[in-house]
This record gives structure tokens, C-alpha cells and sequence, in this order.
């Protein structure tokens, strides 16, 4: 087996050595052959032929010879791509139009496959396959409880993520909030996590219920923060109102945590007393964080158990769960475990993202195929210059299909150096687009330059860039080589092709018409689809969510990060309502859920009704001072509003929304009736009663609105009066109240940060798939683009070809009197009828796309016939274009030029 | 009178190769005569089918090549059997005598098919 092998390789590196051996020991036999013949009476000279003849075909025996060792394939192989390499070499400046033509069809692969595949597996945790991550919240003493001694889980830990204040630390410095996660100090080993400098915690700082006050810093955040500072490690930060936290460690840049976007400082678990929370604002008791029945605010993870599988680490979950809620809440139990998966299977699930998956990568296939039909154009050009070649080679006794294979390696030669270039194209262009500033702003702060890392394309895509170079090559490999090699070598070689290229010619004519057809349809199909995509994001610019969101910002103040208790905190907002009416532009204060941001979820109930569990959540309660419906333009439909005294007191009556109206009490009068509405949220609780509004009298009726988010009408929306909202103004539509309203924070308190957003900003941030939907728009419209670019190229090419064979056509028929027009109708004509078919052929498959683009994107995918007309409009337009330059040129011929040609 | 000359059933060069070659070391033009005068001129093989397969037996490790100079003083590459080509050489000759006695056997019924 090793001799074989051994005796390929060496055969491998010495077939020159072989060749002449070879050739010796076949000289012997010839000479020893010719011996005999003279011996048997030949005369010398006939002898001679006679062996020769006897002998055959000797290079047919060299390559059977060279079959026989074994050798063959990587010997052509090696040949093939010397010989292909000299012949592209030879024309570069064909060479480089095909490759650059594939690189960018490449590129654009190369570049949805990186951002997908972050999709798909939106985690940098090592060994993800064994990283569980436990579905819900849970408390310090569940997790307790939950964790310990499990048999098929281990390293165990626990995190909860807040927003902190990290105060300046000199005049000139701006405070800021920065995003803390709280961990224990399994969290690090967990994840596989090693301190770049310094250390990661250990069990004692991290000790519920005191921890000591220590920090650990994310790469980014050290990097913007601190300047890459290495004498940090010792130093303090000050978080909230000036606490110092030592700073033990920087994490390497690659560690990002549980989720993509790392926090920017991980501090110990029990710390988490130390700092404030939202509540302590509102004047109640300190936050129960590590006691008994405390608050639950831990996400738990955990490994999967070397020796176990998932099922057995549901099971075990699920007894653990039912053990923990105390009352043998069977249903949490079995629920939570059966959505227990680990990390790597957290991206894609469902049917409907596999099909966005699809579509996306069908949509930048159908790009790369284009340039390979592109490039198949220019091939079968290339292969008509080069059939003379071919038939050389195919005289000289190559076999067809080894000349087709060397054809092909050339192009596979092509491909791959095409595919090669497609990765730099599409690192280059991830970085442009992360690193580019509409990215940036989406990324609010995180920090770019991992994002810019973990999306470039790496050698998974390299080598799936190489599997689609298979069916691009054989698209424009395969149909010139076949075409090329068909002819049979006397023709070929005799006259090679013929100047009017009306015998010969007349296939590759169809053949090329074929491709320019099916490129014309696939542009149309993807033009249509990233102008129905364009269509659907300004169709959500344009919802009317049932509010003002144009002139309404809401001002949230992070008192609580600053440190202040309620006392102070309830100073502050005094005196900030009060200076805000003197704040030029603005016309109205109210105070009030912002809608798409909190929502009080609730029970919302008829008196005469019973609820089964599964509707326990079926409403929505919104506590808002007097001005809200005006402020935000929500039209009274009936009855009236809450007064100031009712806000106030918070009285027992509530404004309803017109569907609610409607799903309680059908076609009767709502006003006078009385609801019951409940919440468990802890905030509204605090400060609304225990949450509870029994006999609450419905004072008036309001329009719908989609408070909660785009595309959503409440179907039980109750507003209550109360004075405890986030703030929002109604402005004069002056952009520049915003700023003001931001200094007059400032002389206030420097110190407290201030969140300032219209309406129209929260409700585009609420729907986060927007932002993906106007990236995925922006791609979809940049193939749409190329893939134009590639079929005027081809068009053109096309055009220009038939123009140059008919050359000497043309100028009979215009030396005959043919006028320039009947030229140009001639030219043109045809080419358009291809436009056409394709065109048409791509309008069909575009609707059949509309349905599957509905799926994907709200608002999109409507066959609304303006999106068709223009793209065919378009089109048209450039193909009149592509074609017209040409065939005006065919109308200047010069008959006596034109028929002296031959 | 010459006998017909009969081509080479498929396979069978190797064979007679290898057996050949059982007698000592040989080359290329020798091993041409001797299965021409061994075989009483029945099988006669042409250089185009009889040096792919000693280069075929020779990558497949069942004979050895060497060069050696002649009787009349030129280089010549020299084949001789490998251990491996004797057992291989027995395997298949195992093979073939059992498949002739097999196909003597069939050849040498009646035609008793339709009785």
C-alpha cells in the first residue's frame, strides 16, 4: 500500500525521468523488432516501418503507459493548470473583466454568508454546543435551589444585566451610563473566559448578599474608555452617585460574554445591593435582593454535564423547577425545560426564518449566477477565437474530453481566483458598512470594531464561496467548452471560423440569446424584490400608529443611576416639570407610558366575567396625567378625560380605547360601566394600589392607538389617572427644544444623565427587525443594482457581437437603401424582443416571490402594481440603452468600408 | 498452415505476465517472443498493450523492474516477479483453472437444453 503510494509521489516528481526511460526501453524493443524483420529477410528501410507500424501509436502508449502507473489525473491535473494559468496570462485584460465580474457576484455570497452565519449562531461562547442557557428569571434563592448537586449539569452561574452610572471622574468629563452585568464567579470559568490583564473574580467577591465592590472590564470599554490604559488594573471606577470599584481585571477583546454585544463592565453579584434599582426611587422598602421569595432578577446558564444529553438535562430541570415553585407548578415546570437549548441552537428556528435564510441566499446566488452568465457571454466569445486551438489539439490526438477538462480546469482556475477576490470584496465591504456611519448609529454605543470582527467573512465562507463556484463554473465553463469542441478539427483547422459567422455561427447566437434572457430575468426578479423591500420600510415610515409621533419627546431622566433617593428624586421632578413649561416651544407636559417603550401589562375585566388562565394577560394599563390624550393627539371619541384632581388622587376611573370598548361591551354605551383591572407588575403595583382597580368607572372613550407596538391594536387598553409617568412634551416642531431641554437639565443637576427621544424615534427603535430591515433593503437594493450593471454588460456584449458579425450585412442593405433607422430597428429590435421575454418571464417569478417576501418583512411584498411598472420601466430604459449604443453604431457603417471587409 | 491468430481474453495479460516471468528476470522484447513461441504463435501482443501492463503490474508491486544490459551490450529494463506477484500468481491461477474447467465443462454438453 505505502510502495504504491510512495512510487505515485515519486513518479509524481520525476516524469521526465520516466518519460525518457520509457522511451528507452520502447527504442530497444523497436531496434530488436526491426532486427528480426531484417533477420526474416526484410530489406533495412521496410523493416523498419514495419516495426514502427507494429509497434503503434507510441504516444497513445506514453499516456496509457502513464494511466497504468496511476499517476494520470494529478499529473493532467498539474498540467492543466500550468497550461490554463499561460493561457489567461496571455489575455489579461480578459482575464481581469471575468474575474472582476464573478468577484463581485462572489463577494456579494461571500458577504451575506458571514452576516448569516452570525445570525444563526449569535454567540462567541466556546463550546457553545454544551452552553444551556435556563429560560425565565429566577431569584437568588431559586437559583440556589435549582443549582445545587445536579447530576447532568455543571458549572452553574448566574447574571443579571442593569444600566449604571459611571460618574466623571474629573470637570471636564461627562457622566455617562454604561451597561454593568452582575455575575457570579462561576461566570467566567463557564464561559471559558480568561482575564487579558489581571483577574476574573473569585467565589469572595462575589458572595451575595455584601460582595466586594471590584470590576471587571470589557476590551471596548477599556479600549474607549481608559485608552488601553494598563495601569487601570488597581485603580477605581466610580459608579452611581461615586461608589469606588476596584478594578481587577480587562477581559481580551474575543470575550464577549453570553451575547454578542458584551457589557462594558461585569461586576460581582453581591454588589448588586450596593447599587440602586429603579424601585428605591419610588419610596418603598430596599429591594429584596438575596432574602427569601426575593426579587427575581437572575438569568441562569449552566454546562451540560459531560456523559449526559439535553433530554435528561430537561428532565432533571423540570423536577428541579416543579421543586422550586412551591405549589407544584407542574406546567412552569415542563414549559420552561422543553425551551432549554443549547447556545449553538439559539439562532434560527421556525420555518419562516429558514425561509428568510433562503431567500437571502437565494437572492445573492441569483446575483453570481448572473455574472457567471455574464462571464459564460464572454466565454463563448472566447471559445469561437480559441476554436482553432481547440482543434489543433484535438488532431494532435488529445482526446475530447481531455480537451474539454483542460477548458474547464482554466475556468475552475478562474473561479477560484474570482472567489478568492470575492472575499476581500465582501471583508471590504463589511467593514465599510459596519464601520460606516448610518451602522454605527444603530449600534448605539456598541462597540463597532467587534461587530466589524465577528461579521467578517471567514474561512467557512471562503469555503463555501469555493462549493458555488462548482455550479458558476459549470454555468459558464461548460457550454463554450462542449460548443468548441464539437466542431471536427479538419474544418477548424482549415478555415477556423467564418467572417459573416452565418453557418457556424448561428447557434452560439441562440445559445447567447438564451443567456441574455435568463439574465435579464433574474435581474427583474431581484430588482422587484429589493424594490418591493424599499417599498416596505416607507410603508412603515408612513404608519399612522394612532399618536403624534412627529412633535412629542419623552424625557427620562436616569435619576436612580445618579444615586438619588425619592426624596431628592421627587425635588428634582418638581422643579424639572415646573422649568419645562418655561422652555420655549413647548406647548403641552404630560406625564404617561411611552408608547412603544412600557406597557403595564394586565387583567382587564368586565364585573360579569371570568377569565381562564391562559387570558390572564389580556390588557394593557396606562396610568397618564391630564394632558396626555391632548399632547399626543389620541382623539376623544366619547365622554371626557381626567381632570387634574382625579390624576392627582388617582382616581377610580379610566378612559378606554374604542376597541376595547368594542370587545366589552358590544353595541352598548361604554360610559358608565365599570371594569375591574389587575396587574402584578412590581412598579405599578408600588404606586397604583397594589395594582388593583376593582369598580373602576369608565369616564370616557379614545381612539385606537398602537401603543405597544407597530402592527398591534389593544384589544383591552385602559388608561387611569396618576402623576407617576415618564415626562413627554408636545413641542412646536422646532428640533431644537430637544437641546433645550437638555441645558435646562444641566443647570439643574450636571450629574444626571437624560434620555431624550421623540415618539417617532421610539417607535422605529421598538421595532428592532427594522433596523435589520433597512440593512437587509440596502442589500437587497445593491445586487439589484450589480445585477443590472452585469446585464447591461451582457446586453451590450450581445448587441455589439451581432453588430460586428452583420457587418458587411448591413452595409449591402444600406448600400441597397436602407435607411438608418430600418438599421437600427433591426439592431435593436431584436435585442429588446430578449429583454422582453426575460423581463416578463421575471415578473412572473417576482410575484411568486411577493409571497414569500410577505412573510418576512411587514409592509413588503405587496404586489402593488407602481413597484412592477417601475422596475420594468427601469429596465427598459437602460436595455434601450445597452442596446441603442450599438446598433447606432451599425447604423454609421460605411458600405464600401462594410463590404470590402472580406 | 498458420494458426489463427486469437486476441487476448480480457485480463489474461497479466496472468501470462506473471507466469512468464516465473522463469527468471526478463524484458520487454523477450517476453514478446516467448509468449508468441510459447503460446505456438497463437497469441501474439503488441508493444501498445504489453508495456502499460508491466507499468501497471510494477505500480501494483507485483514485479520489480531493474535495468541490466543485455546480451549485446544495451540497456534493457529488466522484470521480475515480487514475493506479492507470486502469491498473486498462484491466487490467479487458481481462478482461471477453475473458470476454464468450468467453461470445459459447460462446452462439452449435448446441447441436452430442450430435451
Amino acid at each position: 500500500m505505502l510502495d504504491g503510494l510512495l512510487s505515485r509521489l515519486r513518479t509524481m516528481f520525476r516524469r521526465d525521468r520516466i518519460a525518457s526511460e520509457m522511451e528507452e526501453e520502447l527504442r530497444l524493443h523497436l531496434d530488436q523488432s526491426t532486427e528480426l524483420m531484417i533477420r526474416r529477410g526484410m530489406a533495412p528501410d521496410a523493416a523498419r516501418l514495419a516495426a514502427r507500424r507494429a509497434m503503434g501509436n507510441t504516444t497513445v502508449m506514453a499516456e496509457d503507459a502513464r494511466a497504468a502507473r496511476g499517476t494520470s489525473v494529478i499529473d493532467d491535473v498539474r498540467r492543466d493548470v500550468q497550461y490554463a494559468l499561460r493561457a489567461l496570462t496571455r489575455t489579461p485584460g480578459f482575464t481581469a473583466v471575468v474575474i472582476v465580474t464573478l468577484a463581485l457576484g462572489f463577494g456579494v455570497n461571500g458577504a451575506l454568508f458571514a452576516v448569516l452565519k452570525r445570525a444563526m449562531s449569535p454567540t462567541s461562547i466556546a463550546d457553545a454546543g454544551t452552553w444551556l442557557r435556563i429560560p425565565d428569571h429566577w431569584s437568588w434563592e431559586d437559583y440556589l435551589r435549582i443549582s445545587n448537586g445536579t447530576r447532568t449539569m455543571t458549572e452553574w452561574s448566574a447574571s443579571a444585566e442593569e444600566i449604571v452610572l459611571l460618574a466623571a471622574d474629573s470637570r471636564d468629563q461627562d457622566p455617562e451610563t454604561i451597561r454593568a452585568e452582575f455575575v457570579t464567579d462561576g461566570f467566567f470559568p463557564s464561559l471559558r473566559g480568561r482575564a487579558a490583564l489581571g483577574r476574573v473574580f473569585s467565589p469572595a467577591d462575589v458572595a451575595p448578599p455584601v460582595g466586594i465592590p471590584t470590576a471587571v472590564l470589557s476590551h471596548s470599554f477599556w479600549r474607549r474608555r481608559f485608552n488601553s490604559d494598563s495601569s487601570i488594573i488597581g485603580r477605581n471606577i466610580r459608579l452611581s452617585d461615586g461608589q469606588p470599584f476596584g478594578v481587577i481585571g480587562v477581559m481580551p477583546e474575543r470575550f464577549t460574554g453570553t451575547s454578542m454585544r458584551p457589557p462594558d463592565v461585569w461586576l460581582p453579584l453581591g454588589t448588586r445591593a450596593r447599587l440602586p434599582n429603579t424601585d428605591d426611587l419610588r419610596g418603598s422598602n430596599a429591594t429584596n435582593w438575596f432574602g427569601p421569595s426575593g426579587r427575581r432578577f437572575l438569568g441562569i446558564q449552566a454546562r451540560l454535564a459531560p456523559g449526559t444529553n439535553l433530554a435528561a438535562a430537561q428532565a432533571e430541570l423540570r423536577l428541579r423547577i416543579e421543586h422550586v415553585s412551591s405549589g407544584g407548578d407542574s406546567t412552569r415546570g415542563r414549559e420552561t425545560a422543553s425551551r432549554m437549548h443549547p447556545a449553538t441552537q439559539s439562532g434560527i428556528n421556525g420555518a419562516e426564518e429558514v425561509a428568510g435564510v433562503a431567500l437571502v441566499l437565494g437572492a445573492a446566488f441569483s446575483v453570481l449566477l448572473i455574472a457567471s452568465v455574464t462571464v459564460a457571454n464572454l466565454m463563448l466569445a472566447r471559445a469561437a477565437a480559441r476554436r482553432r486551438e481547440m482543434g489543433v489539439r484535438l488532431a494532435l490526438g488529445a482526446s475530447k474530453s481531455r480537451v474539454v477538462r483542460s477548458w474547464m480546469t482554466e475556468c475552475f482556475v478562474l473561479s477560484l481566483v474570482a472567489a478568492a477576490g470575492g472575499m476581500l470584496i465582501a471583508s471590504w465591504t463589511m467593514r465599510a458598512i459596519v464601520l460606516g456611519p448610518t451602522f454605527t448609529s444603530l449600534l448605539k454605543g456598541g462597540d463597532p470594531l467587534i461587530l466589524a470582527a465577528a461579521l467578517a467573512p471567514d474561512a467557512s465562507a471562503f469555503v463555501y464561496l469555493v462549493l458555488l463556484s462548482i455550479p458558476s463554473t459549470l454555468v459558464f465553463g461548460l457550454v463554450p467548452a462542449l460548443r468548441a469542441t464539437r466542431h471536427d478539427p479538419l474544418t477548424t483547422m482549415r478555415g477556423g471560423t467564418n467572417s459573416t459567422g452565418s453557418t457556424g455561427g448561428a447557434e452560439p447566437v441562440y445559445l447567447r440569446r438564451g443567456l441574455v434572457i435568463s439574465q435579464v430575468a433574474l435581474t427583474t426578479v431581484l430588482l422587484l424584490v429589493s424594490a418591493m423591500m424599499v417599498r416596505g420600510v416607507q410603508e412603515t415610515g408612513r404608519i399612522d400608529p394612532g399618536f403624534n409621533r412627529k412633535d412629542v419627546i419623552a424625557v427620562s431622566p436616569t435619576l436612580v443611576h445618579s444615586g438619588y433617593d425619592s426624596v431628592r428624586a421627587d425635588r428634582f421632578m418638581t422643579e424639572f416639570l415646573g422649568r419645562l413649561s418655561t422652555v420655549t416651544g413647548v406647548q403641552l407636559i404630560t406625564r404617561g407610558s411611552v408608547p412603544m417603550e412600557n406597557a403595564i401589562w394586565a387583567t382587564v375585566t368586565r364585573p360579569d366575567e371570568t377569565l381562564s388562565g391562559k387570558t390572564e394577560w389580556n390588557g394593557t394599563i396606562n396610568v397618564v396625567s391630564e394632558n396626555y390624550f391632548e399632547a399626543l393627539d389620541i382623539h376623544i371619541v366619547r365622554g371626557r378625560t381626567f381632570t387634574r384632581a382625579e390624576v392627582l388622587n388617582n382616581a377610580t376611573v379610566a378612559v378606554i380605547s374604542e376597541r376595547t370598548a368594542e370587545t366589552l361591551w358590544p353595541d352598548q354605551e361604554p360610559i358608565g360601566k365599570v371594569i375591574s383591572a389587575k396587574t402584578l407588575d412590581q412598579h405599578a403595583r408600588k404606586e397604583l394600589r397594589d395594582g388593583t382597580f376593582a369598580q373602576t368607572l369608565v369616564v370616557g372613550v379614545v381612539r385606537d392607538a398602537q401603543m405597544n407596538g407597530v402592527g398591534l391594536w389593544p384589544r383591552r387598553y385602559v388608561y387611569v389617572p396618576g402623576d407617576y409617568g415618564t415626562p413627554m412634551v408636545r413641542t412646536n416642531g422646532d428640533p431644537e427644544v430637544s437641546n433645550r431641554v437638555r441645558a435646562m437639565i444641566r443647570l439643574i443637576d450636571p450629574n444626571v444623565i437624560v434620555n431624550l427621544r421623540t415618539l417617532d424615534e421610539a417607535l422605529w427603535e421598538s421595532s428592532g427587525w427594522l433596523e435589520s430591515a433597512r440593512l437587509m433593503t440596502n442589500a437587497a437594493a445593491g445586487m439589484g443594482i450589480l445585477s443590472l450593471l452585469m446585464a447591461v454588460v451582457g446586453l451590450f456584449g450581445l448587441t455589439a457581437y451581432a453588430v460586428e458579425q452583420r457587418t458587411r450585412e448591413f452595409g449591402v442593405r444600406m448600400a441597397l437603401g436602407a435607411g438608418a433607422t430600418s438599421v437600427l430597428r433591426l439592431v435593436a429590435g431584436q435585442s429588446l424582443r430578449m429583454v422582453a421575454i426575460g423581463a416578463s418571464f421575471g415578473v412572473v417569478a417576482g410575484i411568486a416571490t411577493s409571497g414569500l417576501l410577505r412573510s418576512q418583512l411587514f409592509g413588503a411584498g405587496s404586489n402593488d402594481p407602481f413597484t412592477f411598472v417601475l422596475v420594468v420601466l427601469l429596465l427598459a430604459v437602460v436595455s434601450l440603452l445597452a442596446c441603442g449604443i450599438p446598433a447606432w453604431r451599425a447604423t454609421r457603417v460605411d458600405p464600401m468600408v462594410a463590404l470590402r471587409t472580406d | 498452415m498458420r494458426p489463427t491468430r486469437t486476441d487476448l481474453l480480457q485480463g489474461t495479460l497479466d496472468l501470462i505476465i506473471l507466469q512468464l516471468l516465473q522463469g527468471g528476470a526478463t524484458n520487454g522484447w523477450d517476453l514478446t517472443l516467448r509468449i508468441q513461441a510459447t503460446s505456438k504463435d497463437v497469441l501474439s501482443v503488441n508493444a501498445g498493450s504489453l508495456y502499460p501492463a508491466l507499468y501497471r503490474l510494477e505500480s501494483r508491486g507485483l514485479i520489480k523492474a531493474t535495468w541490466k544490459t543485455t546480451a549485446k551490450n544495451r540497456r534493457a529494463k529488466y522484470y521480475a516477479l515480487t514475493a506479492k506477484g507470486r502469491r498473486q500468481l498462484a491466487a490467479e491461477r487458481t481462478t482461471w483453472e477453475r473458470f476454464a474447467g468450468a467453461l470445459t465443462a459447460i462446452l462439452s454438453t449435448k446441447g441436452k437444453s430442450h430435451a
